[in-house]
């Protein structure tokens, strides 16, 4: 173990818990985005079906 | 179980489920940074203690989700059921991620800890080639067009990487590694209960938030297809109106 103060130990703390909460929310946001994307298309679709009927 | 096969039954079904899911997962997240903040720091490490509770319930994740991927392809490839391969397709990028979060946080870790980002030891190299594998396995979804086709090669990529997932676990016992052994056993654990509780909590919360995203991602594939097949009916009905059109006018045209 490296000897390293707590001001450096608080930093790879920080650092981790901001590239966890990068990737989880980006993550999170991708597979939205996607989803209301995809709603929005089958939703637009079935829409001009009913007006085509 | 194979009731919810029909993506109809599905979608009902996860309708409903989905608020409660996303509300857990909050709450459980919410629950465990708290806990995480006020439990003890370890006597050695300090603050960096608090990185292992996000890096062993992400690594967890990784590899039950490949597992979870794995079995969901072989249902798939066996009983033919439709939601099962959209469900191994789905996971796959989940489990990327949170392979790659193992990764980046054990890196953290490890240099003030180890005094190294990086070691090519057996625990370290064989979470990287998990992470190569979903790499892999979601470029064949996405390279080969045919979704049949598709689920078959990726049940041979999601068996194969399968092996990889005992090694993982057995890695730190089967050869010298930096990467210490595991902290938790069906025997009993070494971790002091004020950190475990914290620890446990986070594991959840993880377990939950796969979850979520795992039925949002099919509900989003189920669309998709539907979409896709609403599309090609719109355009075999149009390719069939031009035809009779285009007949329509040739015989207008023949002479008498």
């Amino acid at each position: 173990m490296e000897f390293l103060s707590l001001t450096e130990f608080t930093h790879y703390v920080t650092a981790v818990y901001t590239l966890v909460t990068i990737g989880v929310l980006g993550l999170t946001g991708y597979i939205l985005i996607n989803s209301q994307k995809q709603r929005a298309r089958l939703r637009r679709l079935q829409a001009n079906k009913a007006i085509n009927k | 179980m194979f009731g919810l096969a029909n993506p109809t039954k599905f979608m009902r079904f996860s309708g409903i489920l989905l608020p409660y899911l996303i509300i857990t997962t909050l709450g459980l997240f919410g629950w465990g940074l708290y806990m995480v903040f006020t439990a003890p720091e370890d006597y050695l490490q300090g603050p960096l203690s608090r990185i292992l509770y996000v890096h062993a319930p992400s690594a967890y994740l990784a590899q039950a989700a490949y597992v979870f991927m794995a079995l969901a392809n072989f249902t798939g490839y066996i009983w033919r059921h439709p939601l099962a391969d959209m469900a191994a397709k789905n996971a796959a990028p989940i489990g990327a991620t949170f392979a790659l979060l193992t990764i980046i946080t054990g890196m953290l870790w490890g240099k003030p800890a180890w005094g190294t980002w990086w070691v090519w030891d057996a625990r370290l190299t064989s979470v990287f080639i998990l992470f190569i594998m979903y790499l892999g396995y979601i470029a064949i979804w996405q390279v080969i067009e045919d979704q049949v086709k598709a689920a078959r090669v990726a049940t041979i990529v999601a068996a194969v990487g399968l092996i990889n997932i005992p090694i993982i676990k057995f890695s730190v016992e089967w050869w010298n590694t930096l990467h210490q052994p595991a902290s938790l056993t069906t025997s009993g654990s070494a971790i002091h209960p004020s950190m475990l509780t914290a620890l446990l909590i986070m594991f959840a919360a993880f377990t939950f938030l796969f979850t979520s995203l795992l039925f949002i991602s099919i509900r989003t594939e189920i669309n998709r297809r539907r979409a896709r097949a609403m599309e090609m009916r719109i355009l075999q009905q149009n390719i069939a109106q031009t035809n009779l059109s285009t007949r329509a006018a040739i015989n207008n045209q023949e002479p008498d």
